[in-house]
């Protein structure tokens, strides 16, 4: 069976998307049809990834190179798949290929005025970057991977040039990553001076013995990696960029990213934290990891809430989704040590919601790209009853704004419940995490109701002026995307075991022996429930297998009771208390919706107004590239455009004249070349 | 066979006795406004009498068809989980939590029919369903919490079993006075019927049905208040502890019998308040539910 060996496997994905990339850029010209090559590069080099995934399921982690070396450095481009990595090989390449389908039709329509060039070709570098981030095992490859996965994700942020706020939304974007990711570089150049190597087990090791002679520097390495990380994520309070950037990519673009780039974020803090760094520094950073993942659910999502426009909306749960991953993954950080079973389920929950935040996330950017599409607008109080005409859209976004507010048996509640379990679990012993449990539960509510607003301003209702025109469906390139991620929210809800097994296997690869319990012994015997167990006795129990078919069984119950009479059905107009009107003039706006809890949680996320300072202002004027780079070159470009229009005046003469002089001057130059 | 066995019992129970609790609520009500007031039976009659009506339907789509039936089947599967009189007979399928999301799950239903009825009225008591259920849940989430604090599990039978073992405790009263705060709006009752609101919002999501799907959201208004009844009683008050599960389940019904009069009582002698009433009422009563969170993590 194994035609190609792993390392094969590896580098022709590497080559696919290269090639792909170079195809996109040199040969890029008609929209749609390098939309569809691209894809089929991005499927070739998926299935390579997915065949190499599963074999590291199957069989253990995977080393390819080094390809080459750069000797003075001591650093090698080598890589090492593990089965942190392989979870990510299995996801991102998904999430980066239902994407590129869904961009082919999106991408013709509404910005068919660029070229697709660009936009392609960045997008299959982006995913190159992303699978090399994933799989370097050397601290200086995995940098410059990384980079070029900023500069390439920067890039399709700036994709639309045209509209100043979206430009500077990607100045932001770079400035803000760039300072951050300014961070892990020193931080692996001072590992670099101890270890004189960028081998991620020389790293490891040379923490170890740092931990012990300076235990201050090893935190303070630790922080910098994580607020590099924590900003690439979008965790509060170094996650500001993202609710401007996000939306200013085209909604495909900005799916890629949602499911691929910011769970990037979490892959670092995850490979960081767990894998780099010596236990003693754990109960300290779960701590902080947990209270900041806490505060950036209340705080993003809260904000969330207040939004009207559904991609700064979607943005916004970014942040506050990240906190569930990062709550999670910093309980089973502080746990890692003092209950190596609990620890082990909270990082598995922490995970487990960065795969399904990777599905539905993706699926609701591609739902407001699609209403966006159809109707033109990204305004809530402008949509409306789109659901009519696009039977298929509103489907996959009832089922993904379902997962997201965690409501069973969709894959977001499984994840949360897990969550739940391991912060209440942990919370009995140590009351902190009982209470940033609580937030969590509490804010799910939140998401729930900004869900609400989102499905019920977009796609239900009567339909709004700017709706009435909408007649059909999305096309096939953009359904078909939007249900293969509803399927694969309601498979990795109803049947948990698949994802954790899956799961469960990274999570032993970087916990290495501090994974002591095998995975029966952590989610019980039985295949179709997840079963806790504290002590001997049963803590917590998940069947959805029982619960879903209850639950069709009495709904096929309560059908059945609503048509025992046989009762007549007739369609009427809606009825409005008697008065007559028009359905346009009493549509509630979705800004409305749930006003009086929005207004009592106003102050959460705060403009701050900075004292005024000459100081600052001078050193902003400084920072404001657009104004002393930018603008300036751009007038320049506009006054020479404008000086040589002057000579176009329409005139018949004047362009023989033109002519004339051109000749002339072309004969001098060819009789001075010829003489000489 | 235990399983079906209880879980069926269970529907049973709540299926068939739900509008006769409600229609004593009714004959209450009516005693103390000097009415003569409807026959207990009257919600049988309401519920029979809708299921022949017309079905009338302003456009919507599936979701507003569907939303009474999802609705109605959450609400059953939490009474499959709600223990009554013994360990919930759907326990190996969900403990706590699972609980509070299929409650939650309901309210969803309600809502997407709502919206999906296009009617401004039901938008507007969607608004006001998200903000109840942004305001109580937390409280029964927490009220539950020192249950499992003290118990040590999430399943709602271990929660009964450590009780009816360990007599009443100082948490748990407390935890069990916020259940009773909130029960009101758990259960949709004045003062805080304000999601159906018939003088303001002309009943909210559910203005534009009619007929049967009217009658399986009455059924489910009713199932409702006996699920949370029950919760109330088996989780925060089970005692005495009775070996035989048929007297045990007659002494939990007559005490959810007094519950739902005690609610009968508060719902015909308060008006109904604002929602930002509600909410500030709420707020403090989740002070108390979180001052028994943490009477339980301090061990009293």
């Amino acid at each position: 069976m194994a035609i190609f060996t792993s390392e094969q496997l590896l580098y022709a994905a590497f080559g696919l998307f290269l090639i792909g990339a170079a195809v996109a850029l040199l040969f890029g010209r008609e929209w749609r049809r390098i939309g569809y090559t691209s894809t089929a590069f991005m499927l070739l080099a998926s299935l390579m990834l997915w065949m190499l995934a599963s074999r590291v399921f199957t069989s253990g982690a995977v080393d390819a190179g080094p390809i080459f070396a750069l000797k003075p450095i001591g650093a090698s481009l080598e890589f090492r798949i593990d089965a942190l990595s392989a979870v990510f090989l299995l996801v991102t390449p998904f999430i980066g290929l239902v994407a590129m389908l869904y961009s082919v039709e999106y991408m013709n329509k509404l910005h068919h005025a660029y070229s697709p060039r660009l936009y392609y070709g960045f997008i299959l570098l982006l995913l190159f970057s992303v699978v090399g981030v994933v799989t370097s095992s050397d601290l200086f490859f995995f940098f410059v991977f990384w980079e070029l996965m900023t500069l390439t994700s920067w890039m399709l942020v700036w994709f639309d040039r045209e509209d100043e706020t979206k430009v500077r939304a990607a100045w932001q974007y770079f400035i803000v990553t760039h300072v951050a990711t300014a961070g892990i570089l020193v931080s692996a150049l001072v590992i670099y001076s101890h270890s004189n190597s960028f081998a991620f087990t020389d790293v490891s090791k040379v923490l170890g013995t740092l931990s012990e002679s300076n235990r201050a520097l090893t935190h303070l390495l630790m922080g910098l990696f994580l607020v590099g990380f924590m900003t690439k994520a979008g965790v509060l309070p170094f996650g500001a960029w993202l609710p401007n950037a996000y939306p200013a990519a085209p909604s495909p673009a900005s799916s890629t990213f949602a499911g691929t780039m910011t769970k990037l974020g979490i892959y670092g803090v995850v490979r960081v934290a767990f894998g780099f760094f010596p236990a003693e520094l754990s109960i300290v950073w779960g701590v902080v990891i947990a209270v900041l993942g806490a505060g950036s659910i209340f705080v993003g999502t809260l904000t969330a809430l207040r939004q009207d426009d559904t991609k700064r909306l979607l943005a916004f749960h970014i942040i506050g989704q990240t906190g569930y991953m990062l709550l999670g993954i910093g309980t089973g950080l502080f746990f890692l040590t003092k209950d190596p079973v609990l620890g082990a389920i909270a990082l598995v929950a922490g995970l487990y919601h960065v795969v399904n935040n990777a599905v539905y996330k993706p699926l609701l950017f591609m739902s407001a790209g699609a209403a966006e599409f159809a109707a033109g607008s990204r305004d809530l109080n402008k949509l409306g009853g789109l659901g009519a005409a696009m039977p298929i859209t509103l489907t996959t976004a009832v089922i993904a704004a379902l997962s997201i507010a965690g409501i069973p048996p969709f894959n977001g509640f499984a994840s949360k419940w897990l969550i739940y379990q391991s912060t209440i679990e942990g919370g009995i012993g140590v009351p902190l995490f009982l209470l940033l449990g609580v937030v969590a539960a509490f804010v799910s509510l939140v998401t729930l109701a900004s869900f609400m607003k989102f499905i019920g301003s977009v796609f239900l209702g009567k339909p709004s002026p700017l709706a009435k025109g909408v007649r059909s469906e999305v096309p096939l390139a953009m359904t078909v995307p939007q249900v293969a991620l509803a399927a694969v929210c309601v498979v990795a809800g109803v049947v948990p075991f698949l994802p954790l097994t899956v799961l469960y296997k990274a999570a032993s690869s970087v916990l290495g022996t501090a994974m002591t319990a095998t995975q029966t012994e952590i989610f019980g015997s039985n295949p179709a429930a997840i079963t806790l167990s504290m002590n001997g006795e049963v803590f917590g129990v998940w069947n959805p297998a029982y619960i879903l078919a209850a639950l069709i069984l009495c709904s096929v119950g309560a059908y059945a009771l609503s048509r025992v009479a046989d009762a007549r059905r007739r369609e009427v107009p809606s009825w409005y208390g008697g008065e007559e009107v028009a359905d346009n003039e009493v549509r509630y706006r979705a800004h409305g919706f749930v006003l009086p809890f929005k207004e009592a949680f106003a102050a959460v996320y705060p403009t701050i107004r900075l004292p005024k300072m000459p100081a600052l202002k001078k050193a902003g004027k400084i920072l404001d590239f657009d104004r002393w780079l930018y603008k300036p070159v751009v007038d320049m470009g506009g006054r020479m455009v404008d000086r040589l229009s002057r000579t176009h005046i329409g005139i018949p003469q004047v362009y023989m004249l033109w002519q004339l002089i051109g000749v002339i001057v072309v004969l001098a130059v060819l009789l001075a070349v010829l003489r000489a | 066979m235990t399983v079906v066995g209880g879980a069926v019992i269970n529907l049973a129970l709540v299926v068939l006795l739900a509008p006769l609790f409600d229609g004593v609520i009714r004959k209450l009500k009516a005693l103390i406004h000097s009415r003569k007031g409807p026959p207990i039976t009257q919600p049988y009659i309401d519920i029979f009498k809708l299921l022949a009506k017309e079905d009338l339907q302003p456009g919507g789509g599936v979701l507003f068809r569907a939303a009474p039936v999802v609705s109605l089947a959450a609400i059953l599967v939490a009474a499959m989980l709600t223990p009554m009189g013994s360990a919930p007979p759907l326990g190996v399928g969900g403990d706590a939590i699972v609980w509070i999301y299929i409650l939650s799950l309901a309210a969803v239903a309600v809502m997407l029919g709502a919206f999906a009825s296009g009617n401004p009225f039901a938008y507007a008591g969607a608004g006001r369903e998200m903000m109840m259920l942004l305001s109580v849940e937390p409280i029964a989430l927490l009220a539950i919490l020192t249950g499992v604090v003290k118990a040590k599990t999430l399943l709602l039978g271990g929660i009964l079993d450590w009780q009816l073992a360990n007599g009443p405790s100082v948490s748990m009263v407390v935890a069990g006075i916020a259940f009773f705060l909130a029960l009101q709006a758990n259960v949709g009752r004045l003062p805080f019927d304000i999601v159906e609101a018939e003088s303001e919002v002309a009943g909210g999501p559910f203005i534009e049905y009619s007929g049967p799907r009217l009658a399986l959201c009455k059924l489910a208004f009713y199932i409702r208040q006996m699920v949370f009844a029950f919760a109330l009683v088996s989780l925060f008050a089970p005692w005495p502890a009775v070996p035989s599960y048929p007297l045990s389940l007659l002494i939990s019904l007559l005490k959810v019998l007094v519950v739902l009069v005690l609610v009968g009582l508060i719902d015909s002698v308060v008006p109904r308040l604002r929602i930002d009433q509600s909410m500030t009422y709420m707020s403090r009563v989740l002070f108390v539910a979180l001052g028994a969170v943490a009477f339980a993590l301090i061990g009293v």
